[in-house]
């Protein structure tokens, strides 16, 4: 059976390098405030990478490199991972489900989902390895173009939402 | 005539927003979404009391940061997470910005910024294969002199972008137009307090690479080499540290301050190095002929800024 949202389980970002961007990519990032949705996320996570001897450039990359840091730097990023940023998206993922903002993407290869939780957290999902397998694909909070409260990141957010999915039948 | 489901939900989703809203977001989408139906082949209009609240939305809503929009496109261009994530964002945010400022009737605005984030498009077109459905439905629910038109063409160009790239001797006819902006483009907004080198093209390696058949490399500064073939140019600069880098050319009459034009270069980090695509050799005619000189009465200049991290 095809393991399709919402029905079958979904499991983490692989591999180790994707989960390692998608943090200091967005989790890190400043502008995603991402401590309104999870404690110790944001800035403050941001802080403890660098205390782990994570460099300021490294953290600052588009396209973090994995070889370039140090073990106790990327065994920093990657706990940041299992402790803040996947639980996020699991929240993000039952807050979608049970309210219904999620909605099935019109391309990308192989079938894919969006979805929304309360705090603007925005999920992609794909099924892979011949659809056997339901896996995250990349979490962020899309930043509004003013506000930054929570609500504003939420609205923008069902916004993205609205504009990707809006058009699509559920058969696509 | 049946509306498309996406202008039929723009239709559903302005019916909701209050057209009189001082929230400086919700002001930009009612912008947004009034300027999508409009745009819409057929389109179905909107209630004149939501046409007359457009110049104060716009006010609320306050001005389009254009560089920051193809900067994040830049960004998430560069990126590789699914394409579908926080690069259709990128592009929604620039279609926006293009359907809003077609609304508001400023053709040069949105001419200049369809044109140099195509520009970006057109540089990644792997990136965007995965966006050609999207690209079709913006097609479709556009009217044909639509300024977001050119942004995603240049989608629906990729897959004979990356076609080209495979072609040697097709890519410099293939490449060059796409990547230059009709515009002359400033360049980027400053970030921190950078350090700003320049290197000054030497006129015979732009005349050696404009005609060349081989490859070339010359030195043309300090710890920088421009390699040219016939397709392409790229500058190579050793990194100092690490940091964020803008590259861009200035083209001035020899012996002159007054600078004719400018054109932002694309830059990739790696670990080592800074590496500028500048396009193919006759990029440096390409220019020539944008401002209307011949090429040996041009300097060229190369000036890389770059904000070092501490």
């Amino acid at each position: 059976m095809s393991a399709h949202w919402p029905n079958a389980p979904v499991h983490p970002m692989s591999p180790d390098r994707s989960r390692f961007q998608h943090v200091i990519k967005h989790l890190y990032r400043p502008a995603e405030h991402w401590e309104q949705v999870v404690d110790g996320g944001g800035a403050v996570a941001r802080e403890r990478a660098l205390q782990a001897g994570c460099p300021r450039w490294l953290l600052n990359q588009r396209l973090a490199d994995t070889e370039a840091a140090s073990s106790g730097c990327r065994q920093q990023v990657l706990q940041d991972y299992d402790r803040l940023l996947h639980p996020a998206c699991e929240t993000a993922l039952e807050e979608g489900r049970d309210s219904g903002r999620w909605g099935r993407l019109p391309e990308g290869g192989a079938p894919g989902w969006l979805v929304v939780g309360a705090g603007g957290v925005v999920v992609v999902l794909r099924s892979v390895d011949r659809q056997t397998r339901l896996e995250m694909k990349s979490a962020w909070r899309p930043i509004p173009r003013q506000g930054r409260s929570r609500a504003d990141f939420f609205k923008e957010a069902v916004r993205k939402l609205k504009d990707r999915t809006s058009w699509c039948s559920e058969d696509t | 005539m049946t509306l498309h489901p996406w202008i039929q939900a723009a239709v559903a989703e302005l019916d909701g927003l209050d057209p009189h809203t001082h929230a400086p977001d919700d002001a930009w989408r009612v912008l947004v979404l009034v300027g999508r139906v409009l745009g819409a082949p057929d389109s179905p209009g909107v209630p004149a009391a939501v046409l007359g609240c457009v110049s104060m939305l716009a006010t609320r809503a306050g001005p389009t940061n254009a560089p920051a929009l193809l900067d994040d496109l830049a960004e998430a261009l560069e990126d590789d997470s699914d394409p579908m994530g926080p690069l259709l964002d990128a592009m929604l945010n620039v279609d926006d910005a293009l359907t809003v400022s077609q609304l508001e009737g400023k053709t040069a605005f949105t001419e200049e910024l369809g044109a140099r984030a195509a520009a970006l498009v057109s540089v990644w077109p792997e990136r965007v294969l995965a966006l050609s459905t999207f690209a079709e439905m913006r097609i479709a629910t556009t009217r044909s002199d639509h300024g977001v038109r050119a942004l995603w063409r240049a989608v629906q160009q990729a897959p004979a972008e990356l076609l080209a790239a495979h072609l040697p001797a097709a890519r410099t006819a293939r490449t060059a137009a796409p990547v230059t902006p009709r515009h002359p483009v400033p360049p980027r907004r400053p970030r921190g307090s950078p350090v700003v080198r320049h290197f000054d093209l030497p006129r015979q390696s732009v005349r050696a690479a404009a005609a060349s058949t081989v490859s070339t490399t010359v030195e043309v500064g300090e710890g920088a080499w421009l390699h040219s073939t016939p397709s392409q140019c790229v500058l190579e600069l050793e990194l100092a540290g690490a940091g964020t880098t803008d590259v861009w050319i200035e083209v001035r009459r020899r012996g002159e301050e007054a600078i004719l034009t400018t054109r932002t270069i694309l830059v990739r980090h790696s670990r080592a190095a800074v590496e500028a695509r500048l396009g193919p050799a006759s990029i440096w005619e390409d220019l020539a002929r944008e401002v209307d000189h011949p090429l040996e009465a041009l300097e060229f200049q190369l000036v890389v800024r770059t904000r070092r991290d501490d």
